[in-house]
C-alpha cells in the first residue's frame, strides 16, 4: 500500500510539473467521462431504477392478439373469458386510464388517474403508504365511491393531511371517500397517474360489453419460477382450446405478454441505448487522445525509465507506476467530468423532453457516483496500458547514452492505430448523427395535413350528470362564446385533435362489400369531430362537405372519410354517397358526405391511417361513457395566445364554473412534442458526434504536431535539398490525410454495420443512406486535413539551419 | 562583377545574429571567390564562422549585408521559394552526419532532390543509378540508412548531392563522423569528383583533409585571416 501511495505522490508531482499536459489530458477525459456520466444518470433513472412493484420481472402486461396479429388491450368479454381460464392469467388485474374533474380548490382541475380492479395492488405487490387497498365489495357495482390518491396529489393538493383518510373529495361533482395514499413514485400506466378508483366492471358492462371495444389494460403476475416463454406456451395451449370451443371468437388469436419494464420504457430504450453507445465512442476517442499524449510523453521519459530499470526496477514495477499515474489522471478527469455531467443534467432537466419519462428526477446519486468511479478505473487502465507497456520496454544501454534521443521516425505504430481508431469512431458517430439529422429533416418536411400555426388547444369535459342529449348544447355554447372572442378566426371540436393520438381503431362494415372473414376485419380509426373541423384546422376537403349543425342525433347518420381510406376501399370511385357502419353497439349505417385529405394524427413520422370521421353528436350512446364526455377544442386566432387563454377560461366559467380547462397547448407545441424523442435523440447524438469529431481533430492535430517536432531534422534536410514550402505542406497534410482516410474507411465499414441498429429510430432515411455515407466522410476528411494544416504549416516554416543542428 | 569562370563571389558579407538585445557578428566583411572547377576548403577553429559561411553559400541562410553572386546570379536577397529552387538545382550538400532520411531507402534518398525538381521518373531513375554507381553503392538501393555503415551512408549522401548535377558541392565536415579508413575513402571520392571537374567547397578543421583542396580559406572570429594554396 505504501508503494501505491508513493507512486500516487510521484504521479501527482509529475502532473503538477507538467500543468499543460495535465490540463489537456484531464479535460479531454472530463469530456468523455462527463458525457458518459450524464447519459448513465438518465439511463439509471429511466431504465435501471427499481420499479415500484414487487418482483417486477414476473409482472406482465397482457394483451389480446387481434386477427391481424397485432396486440390490443382487452375488450370486457375477452378479459373475463381469459380470467376464467386456469393458468397464468387466473389472477389477472385490469385497469383503464380516466380523467376526472377535481373540484374543491380555487379552480377545478382535470386530473388523470385509472380505474382499477380490486386485485391490481396485490397483483403488482404494492401497498398504500397510508390507509388501505379497496375492499372486494367496493369494486362491485352499486357500492359507494372510494379513491386511493397518489403521494404527489395528496402532498400538493391536500397538503399531506393525515386526516384526509375517510374524508370525501369531489370528482366530477360526486363525493369519493379517500381510503388510501400510495407511496411516492408509485404509478402503473404512466407517471401522470394521480389517483385510482375501483373499476366496478359490471357498472359499465352494458356499454362496453361489445367484443370490438377494447379498453382494458390487464396485468398478471407469472408464477414464481416461470419465465415468459413458459407462460407463452401455456397461453398458446389455452388459445387453441378456446378456438376449438368457439371458432368465431377472438380468444383463439392468443395473448401477447410484455414485461412491465418493457411497457414503461420500451419506446425510449433503443434511443437511450443508442445514446449510451454514442457516449461510449466519445470516451474511447478521449482515451485514444490521452493514450497518444502518454505515448509522446513516454518517449520523453525513456531516460527516466531507463534509470529506474538500471536501478533494478522490474518491468512490472515500471508498468505499475505508469498505470498509477494514468489512474490518477483518470480520477482528476472524473472529478471534472462530474462537474460537466452536473451541468449537462441541469440542461436536460430544463429542456425536459416530454418523451423521456422521469427526466425531472435525473440526478447524480450514489449509483451514478459509483459508476463514474468504476469508469475512471477502467478508463485509466484502457488509455494507460499501451503507453505503460511501451515506455517500460526500454533499451537501457541505448537510452542512457549521453545525448540519446527518442525515436523520431514517423508516427509510431501505436499512434497510427489510435488515430485511425478515433477517426473511425468519429466517422461512425457522425454518420449516425447525419442519419438522425436527415431523418428529422424528412419528418419536418412532412405535411401533417393541417396548419398548426396560431392554434391554441385545450381539453374540457361536459359537466357531470349532464344528460347525454344536452352535451352538444353545452359544447355549442362554449364554442359560440369562444368564437365571439376578439381575434378568434375559428373554434372547432374533436374527441382528439391531431398529434394527440388516442382515438381507437374500429372495425367498419362497407355497404355492398361482402363482410370479410372475422380474421381480417376492415379497420379504420374512429374519430368524432364537430362542425367546421376541417376548415378550422385548414385540412383540405377534397370532395363533398363538412359536418354542420344540422348533423344532429336525429338527422341521418353521416361520415367523412380520409383519402387513404377511400383509396383503400373505393379505388377509382367517388366515395360520396357510399355507406359504411362502425361495428359497435348501436352503430348505424352512415352515408359518406365528404372526402378529407389525410392527416398525420400521431406524429409527422407515423404512417397515415385510414380514418373515418363521425359527427360527435351522432356517436352511439354506448361509446359516450368511455369518452367521459371529454373533448378537445382548437382555437385559431390572430392575437396573443396567452391573452386568449384567460379569456377562454372566463367564457368556459360563464357556461359552467365547475368545468376545468386542461391540457392547454398550442398546436405547434403538440407537433413539436410529437417529434420530441427524435429531436432529443438527434440533438444528443449530434452533440456527441461534434464532440467526437473535435476530439478526433485535436487528437490528430496532437499526433501531427508531435510528429513534426520529432521530424524537424528530416524536414530540415528536405528543405535543404530544395523542397518548396508547398511540398512540405503536402507531405505532412498528405500523411495526416492518409491516416484519416484509413480511419474514415474503417468508420464507413463500421457505420454500415452499426447504423442498422438505429433503423427503428429513423424516418424516411435508409440506415445506409447514400448521401450521408458520402457527405459525412468528406466532412470528416476536410476537418482532419484542417487539423493537420497547422502543424504542416509549422513544418513548412522549419529553418533548415536550426533543423540540421538538431542532432 | 563576375567573369564566366567564377562560381561564387562574395563581397563584404556580414552575418549578425540578434538574441535578447545581444548582437553577435558571426561573419564580418567576408570577401571570397570560388572559381568553377576549384576545390576550396574552409578551415578555422570552432566558432570561427565556418558553418555560418557554408550555410550562406548554400542559401540555407541569408546574409545581413553584402553581395553574393552564385553562378552569375545575385542571390543575397532572394525569397524562400527562389532560394529553394536554386538550392535544388545548383547546390549539392554533403553533411557531417549524413542527414539521410531514415524512412526512405537508399534509392529514395538519392532520388529525393530530383523529385523536388519535378523530374520525370525515368530520368530520375537513370540519374539515381548513375550517382549510386559513381559512389559504388548501386548494390544497396533497397537498404535503409540504419542498415548501412557510416562510410556507406556518407557515400549515399555524396550520391544524393551528385544526382542533380549541381554547380557546386558543399561539404560540411564530411569526415567528422567517420573512422579514418572511411574518412579517407570519402575524401578520395571527393578528390576524384574534383578531378572530373566538380566545384567543391568543404568545411573541415582537419588539416590532413584540408590539404586535398586547391586552396584553403582560414577563418577566425568571422573574418578571413589567411588563404593558403596547396601545391599538389
Amino acid at each position: 500500500m505504501d508503494r501505491v501511495f508513493q507512486d500516487l505522490r510521484y504521479g501527482w508531482r509529475l502532473l503538477r510539473k507538467n500543468p499543460g499536459f495535465a490540463a489537456v489530458a484531464a479535460l479531454t477525459l472530463a469530456l468523455g467521462i462527463g458525457a458518459n456520466t450524464a447519459m448513465f444518470s438518465v439511463i439509471n433513472v429511466v431504465l435501471l431504477r427499481p420499479l415500484p412493484f414487487k418482483d417486477p420481472d414476473h409482472l406482465m402486461f397482457v394483451y389480446q392478439t387481434m386477427a391481424n396479429g397485432n396486440p390490443n388491450v382487452f375488450s370486457t368479454p375477452a378479459y373475463l373469458e381469459w380470467k376464467q381460464q386456469q393458468g397464468p392469467l387466473a389472477d389477472m388485474a385490469a385497469l383503464s386510464p380516466v380523467q376526472l374533474n377535481l373540484s374543491g380548490g380555487a379552480l377545478p382541475e382535470r386530473v388523470t388517474g385509472a380505474r382499477v380492479s380490486q386485485n391490481l395492488f396485490p397483483v403488482v405487490g404494492a401497498e398504500p403508504l397510508l390507509g388501505r387497498n379497496f375492499a372486494v365489495d367496493e369494486d362491485r357495482p352499486g357500492s359507494g365511491r372510494t379513491i386511493i390518491l397518489s403521494h404527489a396529489l395528496w402532498k400538493t393538493r391536500f397538503d399531506s393531511r393525515a386526516d384526509l383518510l375517510g374524508s370525501p373529495i369531489t370528482l366530477n361533482g360526486a363525493p369519493y371517500t379517500v381510503v388510501g395514499v400510495m407511496p411516492p413514485g408509485f404509478h402503473v400506466l404512466n407517471d401522470n397517474e394521480l389517483f385510482w378508483v375501483p373499476l366496478q366492471l359490471e357498472t359499465v358492462n352494458a356499454q362496453t360489453s361489445a367484443r370490438n371495444i377494447h379498453w382494458l389494460y390487464a396485468l398478471a403476475r407469472l408464477p414464481q419460477g416461470a419465465d415468459q416463454a413458459q407462460a407463452d406456451a401455456v397461453l398458446k395451449a389455452i388459445a387453441a382450446r378456446l378456438k376449438a370451443q368457439d371458432p368465431t371468437g377472438d380468444g383463439g388469436f392468443g395473448i401477447f405478454l410484455q414485461s412491465i419494464r418493457e411497457f414503461l420504457t420500451g419506446n425510449v430504450k433503443p434511443a437511450l441505448l443508442l445514446l449510451m453507445g454514442s457516449v461510449g465512442f466519445v470516451l474511447l476517442i478521449a482515451c485514444s487522445n490521452v493514450a497518444n499524449l502518454l505515448l509522446a510523453r513516454g518517449t520523453a521519459r525513456q531516460r527516466e525509465m531507463s534509470i529506474r530499470t538500471a536501478m533494478g526496477a522490474m518491468r512490472i514495477r515500471v508498468v505499475r507506476q505508469l498505470l498509477t499515474e494514468s489512474l490518477l489522471l483518470a480520477l482528476i478527469g472524473g472529478v471534472l467530468g462530474l462537474g460537466l455531467a452536473y451541468g449537462a443534467i441541469a440542461v436536460l432537466r430544463a429542456l425536459r423532453p416530454p418523451s423521456i419519462p422521469q427526466i425531472a428526477s435525473v440526478a447524480i446519486d450514489g449509483q451514478v457516483l459509483g459508476y463514474t468511479l468504476l469508469l475512471c478505473m477502467v478508463v485509466g487502465v484502457v488509455f494507460g496500458i499501451v503507453p505503460a507497456l511501451e515506455a517500460s520496454r526500454t533499451d537501457v544501454n541505448e537510452a542512457l547514452k549521453e545525448g540519446a534521443r527518442g525515436a523520431s521516425r514517423g508516427f509510431g505504430k501505436h499512434r497510427m492505430v489510435l488515430v485511425v481508431t478515433e477517426t473511425a469512431l468519429a466517422s461512425i458517430l457522425l454518420i449516425g448523427a447525419g442519419l438522425s439529422l436527415k431523418s428529422l429533416w424528412v419528418a419536418a418536411k412532412v405535411d401533417p395535413g393541417f396548419d398548426p400555426s396560431g392554434v391554441l388547444t385545450f381539453r374540457m369535459a361536459a359537466p357531470t350528470g349532464l344528460p347525454v342529449e344536452q352535451i352538444p348544447l353545452f359544447y355549442q355554447q362554449v364554442l359560440d362564446k369562444v368564437r365571439a372572442l376578439p381575434g378568434v378566426q375559428s373554434a372547432v371540436l374533436a374527441r382528439n385533435l391531431p398529434m394527440s393520438g388516442g382515438d381507437p381503431s374500429m372495425p367498419i362494415a362497407i355497404e355492398g362489400t361482402p363482410p370479410p372473414p372475422s380474421q381480417t376485419p376492415v379497420v379504420s380509426r374512429f374519430r368524432s369531430i364537430g362542425p367546421g373541423y376541417f376548415h378550422g384546422l385548414q385540412t383540405a376537403m377534397l370532395r363533398g362537405r363538412e359536418f354542420d349543425e344540422n348533423d344532429s342525433k336525429a338527422a341521418p347518420s353521416v361520415a367523412i372519410v380520409s383519402q387513404s381510406l377511400a383509396h383503400l376501399y373505393w379505388p377509382n370511385e367517388d366515395p360520396i354517397g357510399k355507406r359504411l357502419k362502425p361495428e359497435m353497439p348501436g352503430g348505424q349505417w352512415c352515408t359518406v358526405v365528404g372526402l378529407a385529405a389525410d392527416v398525420r394524427h400521431w406524429a409527422a413520422d407515423v404512417d397515415i391511417e385510414p380514418t373515418v370521421y363521425y359527427p360527435y353528436t351522432q356517436v352511439p350512446d354506448s361509446y359516450l361513457p368511455l369518452l367521459e364526455g371529454s373533448m378537445s377544442i382548437a382555437v385559431r386566432s390572430s392575437g396573443s395566445q396567452a391573452g386568449l387563454l384567460s379569456e377562454i377560461r372566463s367564457v368556459v366559467a360563464e357556461v359552467n364554473k365547475g368545468v376545468p380547462v386542461s391540457d392547454v397547448k398550442t398546436m405547434d407545441e403538440m407537433v413539436e412534442d410529437s417529434g420530441s424523442l427524435r429531436r432529443f435523440d438527434m440533438w444528443l447524438i449530434g452533440t456527441f458526434a461534434v464532440l467526437a469529431l473535435a476530439l478526433a481533430g485535436i487528437g490528430i492535430y496532437g499526433v501531427m504536431a508531435y510528429s513534426v517536432s520529432q521530424r524537424t531534422r528530416e524536414i530540415g534536410i528536405r528543405i535543404a535539398l530544395g523542397a518548396q514550402q508547398e511540398s512540405v505542406l503536402r507531405l505532412i497534410v498528405g500523411q495526416g490525410a492518409k491516416l484519416a482516410g484509413t480511419g474514415v474507411v474503417v468508420g464507413l465499414l463500421g457505420a454500415f454495420a452499426l447504423t442498422r441498429v438505429m433503423a427503428s429510430l429513423l424516418y424516411g432515411v435508409s440506415p445506409t443512406d447514400c448521401w450521408t455515407f458520402v457527405i459525412v466522410p468528406l466532412l470528416v476528411l476536410f476537418f482532419i486535413v484542417l487539423a493537420c494544416y497547422v502543424p504542416a504549416r509549422r513544418a513548412a516554416r522549419v529553418d533548415p539551419i536550426i533543423a540540421l543542428r538538431y542532432e | 562583377m563576375t567573369d564566366a569562370g567564377t562560381m561564387i563571389r562574395m563581397e563584404n558579407i556580414t552575418k549578425v545574429f540578434y538574441t535578447d538585445e545581444v548582437e553577435t557578428h558571426a561573419l564580418s566583411g567576408i570577401h571570397m571567390e570560388i572559381r568553377k572547377g576549384e576545390y576550396v576548403s574552409i578551415a578555422g577553429p570552432s566558432g570561427s564562422g565556418k558553418s555560418t559561411l557554408l550555410a550562406l553559400i548554400g542559401l540555407l541562410d541569408s546574409p545581413s549585408d553584402g553581395s553574393y553572386v552564385l553562378n552569375s546570379q545575385p542571390v543575397a536577397s532572394l525569397n524562400i521559394s527562389e532560394r529553394s529552387r536554386i538550392r535544388n538545382r545548383e547546390i549539392g550538400f554533403i553533411f557531417q552526419s549524413f542527414n539521410l532520411i531514415g524512412d526512405l531507402n537508399v534509392y529514395e534518398n538519392v532520388e529525393l532532390p530530383l523529385t523536388y525538381r519535378g523530374m520525370p521518373a525515368a530520368e530520375r531513375k537513370t540519374r539515381v543509378q548513375q550517382a549510386l554507381e559513381r559512389v559504388g553503392m548501386n548494390h544497396r538501393t533497397k537498404h535503409y540508412p540504419s542498415q548501412l555503415s557510416g562510410g556507406q551512408q556518407q557515400r549515399v549522401a555524396v550520391a544524393r548531392a551528385l544526382a542533380g548535377s549541381p554547380a557546386i558541392l558543399l561539404a560540411d565536415e564530411p569526415t567528422g563522423n567517420l573512422d579514418s579508413r572511411n574518412a579517407e575513402a570519402v575524401m578520395d571520392l571527393l578528390r576524384d569528383l574534383h578531378r572530373e571537374g566538380a566545384t567543391i567547397c568543404m568545411v573541415t578543421h582537419d588539416p590532413r583533409f584540408a590539404r586535398h583542396a586547391d586552396r584553403t580559406i582560414h577563418l577566425f572570429d568571422g573574418r578571413v585571416v589567411e588563404e593558403t594554396v596547396e601545391v599538389n
